[in-house]
C-alpha cells in the first residue's frame, strides 16, 4: 500500500440509494446528462421470502495499481505521490478511450461532445483546501467517508470482496465497504 | 442495446483489418517478388496502411492531438502500437515504391523488412486487447485470430492475382499461408467460444449483461463459414478448379473473386464480434 494513500470507506448498510452523492457530484463537476462520475448501483437477489438488495456507491477508486495511469498513451493521468489520488488532465486527453477499456469499474467516461474522457478527481481542489469531496459532505446518511487507507482497512467489517464487483486483484482499489452478509462474495 | 451500439468500433475494425491485410500482402508479394503480376498488390501495401491509420484517427475524440499518443512509449501498449505501426508505414512506403519504380534488386530485402515490421504491428495491436480488465479479450485467442487474419487476407488476393504466372513453389507458399491462416482462425474461434462461455459462467456482471449470445453466435457462424470454410475451398478451386468445378467457374474467375469477397466480409464480421464482447464503459 502506498504511504499516505487516501481512499473511500462506504457503509453500504446505511445507503438507501437516494443518489444524493450522484447529484452533488454532477452539480460540482457541471456534468451534462449521461455523465455520472459517481454512480449508485442497486443489486437484488434471493427468492421469496428470502430476498435481499444492496446498494454500492462508486466512482474512481484511485487504485494502487491504476491501469489508466500506466497505459494512457498521452500521459493524461497522474497519481499524486503525496496522497495517491489519480488525477486526470482533460487538456492532455486525446479521446482514445483506452482507459475506458482498462478500468474494471468504468470510472473514466468518454464524452462524445467534448471528445475526451472525464473521471472523478476526488474533488482534489477541495482536498487541497482541507475540505471533503462533495459526495462525502452531501450524503444524508453519512455513509461515505474518506481517509488514509492504512486506517480504513482496519475498520470493522471493511471489505472489498463484494458480489458482482470485479476482482480487486486487477487494480487494487483504494476503497472498502461495510456490507450486509448477502452482498459478500464468498 | 444502446450500450452495445456505443461499443461498435468501426474505425478500429478498419484499422486492424487494413494493417493486417497490408502485412499479409507484404509477405505474400515478397514470397512472389519475381512475379510481375504481383505489382498491383505490392503497390497496394502502403495505401492500405495509410487507410488503416487514417481510420484509426476517426476513433479519437480529438484527432488533431493524435501526435500525443506517442508520449508514453515506456509503459503504454497503445503508444507502442502507434510507434510500431508508424515504422511499418515507413517500411511499407519503401516496399511499395520498389514495386512502383521497378527497383528489382531492393524488392526482396525491403519486403522482408516491411513484413517484419508488419508482424510487429499486428502483435502490438493484439497486445492492446489482452488486458486483465477485459476478461473476454484477455486470452490467447485474440493474437491468434489477428495472425490468422493477417495470413488469410494477404495470401488470398496474392493467389488470385498471380495464379497464371506463379511457379509451383510460390503457389505452395501461398497455399501454406492460406491453410495456416485458416487453421489459426479456426483455433481462435474455438478458443474464443470456450473462453467466453467459461468467463460468462464465472462472472455475473457486465460480461453477461452486455453480451448478446444469439446475435453473437449468428455472427460467429457467418465468420466461421466465410473465413474458415471458404478459405479452405478457395485454394482447392484455384489449384484443382479445372477438374472439380465447371471450366466457366474455375481459376481467376468472378467465382473466385466472390469467394475472396466473402472471406473479407467474414473476417470483418469476426472483427466486429471482437468489439461486441468487450465490457463497455458502463461495465459496473
Amino acid at each position: 500500500m502506498i504511504r499516505g494513500q487516501i481512499g473511500f470507506f462506504i457503509d453500504a448498510t446505511k445507503c438507501i440509494n437516494c443518489k444524493t452523492c450522484e447529484v452533488a457530484c454532477k452539480d460540482f463537476n457541471d456534468a451534462p446528462v449521461g455523465r455520472r462520475l459517481r454512480r449508485v448501483h442497486s443489486f437484488e437477489g434471493g427468492e421469496f421470502p428470502s430476498v435481499f438488495s444492496y446498494n454500492i456507491s462508486m466512482s474512481c477508486n484511485h487504485c494502487e495499481d491504476p491501469l489508466c495511469v500506466r497505459h494512457c498513451p498521452a500521459k493524461a493521468y497522474t497519481k499524486r505521490e503525496s496522497d495517491g489520488i489519480v488525477v486526470h488532465d482533460p487538456e492532455r486527453c486525446i479521446g482514445c478511450r483506452y482507459c475506458t477499456w482498462l478500468c474494471p469499474y468504468g470510472a473514466p467516461q468518454f464524452d462524445a461532445a467534448e471528445g475526451r474522457v472525464r473521471k472523478c478527481n476526488l474533488c482534489v481542489e477541495e482536498i487541497d483546501a482541507g475540505r471533503n469531496p462533495v459526495c462525502v459532505d452531501s450524503c444524508p446518511l453519512r455513509a461515505i467517508e474518506i481517509g488514509p487507507m492504512e486506517e480504513i482497512v482496519k475498520r470493522p467489517g471493511a471489505t472489498i470482496a463484494i458480489r458482482a464487483l470485479p476482482s480487486a486483484e486487477i487494480t487494487r482499489p483504494s476503497i472498502r465497504y461495510k456490507i450486509r452478509k448477502e452482498a459478500a462474495d464468498v | 442495446m444502446s450500450d452495445r451500439i456505443k461499443t461498435r468500433e468501426w474505425p478500429l475494425a478498419i484499422f486492424t483489418l487494413a494493417v493486417q491485410f497490408a502485412c499479409g500482402a507484404a509477405l505474400a508479394t515478397t514470397v512472389c517478388s519475381t512475379v510481375p503480376a504481383m505489382r498491383p498488390l505490392g503497390i497496394a501495401v502502403f495505401p492500405a496502411v495509410v487507410v488503416g491509420m487514417l481510420a484509426s484517427l476517426l476513433h479519437l475524440g480529438r484527432p488533431l492531438s493524435a501526435g500525443r499518443s506517442l508520449s508514453n512509449l515506456r509503459h503504454s501498449r497503445l503508444s507502442r502500437e502507434v510507434f510500431v505501426t508508424s515504422l511499418f508505414a515507413a517500411s511499407a512506403l519503401a516496399y511499395s515504391a520498389s514495386w512502383f519504380s521497378g527497383w528489382d534488386e531492393w524488392r526482396f530485402p525491403l519486403g522482408i523488412t516491411a513484413s517484419a515490421f508488419g508482424f510487429g504491428a499486428v502483435i502490438a495491436s493484439a497486445m492492446i486487447y489482452t488486458v486483465r480488465s477485459q476478461p473476454v479479450w484477455n486470452s490467447g485467442w485474440v493474437p491468434v485470430s489477428f495472425l490468422g487474419s493477417t495470413l488469410l487476407l494477404g495470401a488470398s488476393p496474392a493467389l488470385l492475382v498471380g495464379l497464371e504466372t506463379q511457379g509451383p513453389a510460390q503457389q505452395r507458399a501461398l497455399l501454406g499461408m492460406i491453410v495456416t491462416g485458416s487453421l489459426l482462425l479456426s483455433v481462435s474461434m474455438l478458443w474464443m467460444l470456450i473462453h467466453v462461455s467459461r468467463t460468462c459462467a464465472e462472472r455475473t456482471d457486465s460480461v453477461t449483461s452486455e453480451f448478446s449470445p444469439y446475435q453473437f453466435t449468428a455472427r460467429l457462424g457467418i465468420t466461421v463459414v466465410s473465413s474458415v470454410l471458404l478459405a479452405g475451398i478457395l485454394p482447392i478451386v484455384l489449384i484443382c478448379g479445372n477438374s472439380l468445378v465447371p471450366a466457366s467457374l474455375s481459376g481467376t474467375t468472378p467465382y473466385s473473386a466472390a469467394i475472396l469477397a466473402v472471406i473479407v466480409f467474414g473476417t470483418a464480421l469476426g472483427r466486429m464480434s471482437l468489439y461486441e464482447v468487450q465490457s463497455g464503459q458502463q461495465k459496473f
